[in-house]
């Protein structure tokens, strides 16, 4: 009898933790990169291509935000990320991330404007990275906030720059703090150095395609692209120097070494390495009620790998990864966890999708 | 199998190899030059170690050195027979600009510099001239024999 009570129980477990169901919220996106839920249940979704989108009530509206900034669009480069300001319910304030300039002559660059229901206006320069860079590559430009206020953002190395990303006095290859306004907090960890750009918060980095700040303790986690392997999962420490091109578990995409060395005095190593690369995009730190197993989890979307990889935290360290939805073969650029406790995904192709990820089962 | 023919099936592969291994060593020590430039220090055996370990890229720069050459050489051969002049240098000059030329096609396509080692200006006149000595090696390995060196024969 304790014997079926155990096989009833175990057989309840099974059904409460069933393979997750993938719904389709929206396609027809022309490489989707950000999504941001906003309060009224609203969604704005970034296309690479240059456009704000919005969906609302589960259907994509046909005509995108109006007055988005105009976007440097090709290679790595477009629109970007999408973060609402965290008074939004009362400025209605939004920030956008995108590559601005010309092939020959660009940056990441970040605007905030107020944003209606329909358009945006009192659009403003914040920030933008220099020096200007040649090529379309590695503009990072993932943004979150701190819970002081200020905004994060991170910056590419612009790929044949790779040595930019050890100087101080070079926004590339860079987290960068300012403050909502775009002035540079008095306690940035350079700010008093002259021989440093005071908007840099920590440098050594390649092309960081994510970045959050756990609401739990305030750290923050970061991750970003490696060469051939090397790809990095940090926890980014204001000052610090994370160690690119110096340090690396990855190769060039000749097969020849970036570098001797894996480790290096003064460097801080990652807390996972990817090698072979699954190419990180978005991130999110799952604290939704749908899926109470995942609680304190870590999602991290891949392009390469075209999975979700779920990061088994405990208390802060890492004691297990699984690969999931690799059986859609997509390449995912982004991952969030929305208000009503789902996974959002971004998909990564001409026909972008956002699939809204849910238990197969009702929750007993 | 005619002489010439059996010379070039020799002289070519040669050439290309020296090419592509001093290529590799080129760009590893402009790599290395970035890092020290940095204030990392690197011994010795850290360099020979690399230079080693780059050597496999060797995969796809013996290709890429072949390709640009099957270009660049009839081309050559083409000005010498046209203009005249020193084979030699006809050929060395054709190694040379043909393996620049492939890495500046490569990185106006695809954005980047395709060898980390090229990205610098002086990086890549080191390419060139990693080809020009490939592309003497392979004109003096092919050259005709004077009239008096056959009869010496």
């Amino acid at each position: 009898m304790r014997s079926l009570a155990l096989l009833l129980i175990l057989l309840l477990v099974h059904v409460a933790q069933a393979a997750p169901r993938v719904e389709t919220i929206a396609d027809g996106l022309e490489f989707p990169w950000s999504i941001a839920f906003l309060p009224d249940g609203a969604m704005l979704v970034t296309e690479r291509s240059g456009r704000l989108r919005i969906v609302r009530d589960g259907k994509l509206l046909p005509d995108a935000v109006a007055g988005v900034p105009e976007v440097l669009v090709g290679g790595q480069g477009g629109l970007l990320d999408v973060v609402l300001d965290p008074a939004f319910a009362e400025n209605q304030t939004i920030y956008l991330s995108f590559s601005f300039g010309t092939t020959a002559r660009n940056a990441t660059r970040v605007v905030s404007a107020r944003f209606d229901g329909t358009s945006l206006s009192d659009l403003r320069v914040l920030f933008t990275a220099s020096p200007f860079k040649k090529g379309m590559g590695h503009f990072g430009g993932r943004m979150a906030f701190l819970p002081d206020g200020t905004l994060l953002l991170t910056t590419g190395e612009g790929f044949d720059y790779r040595e930019s990303a050890q100087s101080l006095g070079s926004h590339l290859g860079k987290t960068i703090r300012i403050n909502p306004d775009g002035s540079v907090p008095l306690d940035n960890p350079f700010f008093s150095d002259d021989r440093a750009l005071p908007e840099i918060f920590s440098y050594g980095h390649r092309n960081p395609q994510a970045i959050l700040v756990s609401p739990a303790d305030g750290s923050i986690l970061q991750h970003e692209h490696g060469p051939r392997g090397g790809d990095e999962l940090n926890r980014i420490v204001a000052g610090r120097n994370y160690g690119w091109p110096v340090v690396t578990y990855g190769r060039d995409y000749s097969g020849a070494r970036i570098s001797p060395f894996e480790t290096y005095p003064g460097m801080e190593p990652p807390l996972l390495h990817w090698t072979p690369s699954i190419a990180p995009a978005g991130m999110t730190l799952y604290d939704g009620a749908l899926f109470p197993e995942w609680r304190g989890d870590l999602f991290v979307a891949a392009l390469a790998e075209r999975s979700i990889r779920r990061i088994d935290l405990d208390n802060g360290t890492i004691v297990g990864q699984e690969v999931l939805f690799d059986d859609l073969g997509e390449r995912m650029r982004d991952v969030r966890t929305g208000p009503d406790g789902a996974l959002y995904v971004l998909t990564d192709s001409t026909d972008g999708r956002i699939l809204r990820i849910v238990p197969e089962t009702p929750r007993p | 199998m005619r002489t010439s023919t059996k010379k070039h099936l020799v002289a070519f592969p040669a050439a290309v190899i020296l090419t592509a291994v001093l290529a590799s060593l080129c760009s590893t020590q402009f790599v290395l030059a970035e890092l020290t430039a940095l204030g990392i220090e690197i011994s010795v055996s850290a360099r020979i170690a690399m230079c080693f370990e780059d050597l496999g890229i060797l995969r796809s720069l013996l290709p890429a050195v072949a390709a640009c050459w099957l270009v660049g050489f009839p081309v050559a051969h083409a000005l010498e027979a046209r203009i005249g002049g020193n084979r030699n240098a006809w050929f060395a000059a054709a190694g040379g600009a043909a393996l620049v030329g492939e890495l500046l096609i490569m990185q106006a396509v695809l954005g980047v510099t395709a060898i980390a080692g090229a990205r610098s200006l002086p990086g890549l006149l080191c390419q060139g001239v990693a080809g020009a000595l490939g592309g003497y090696l392979f004109a003096r390995m092919t050259r005709v024999p004077r009239p008096e060196e056959d009869l010496d024969a």
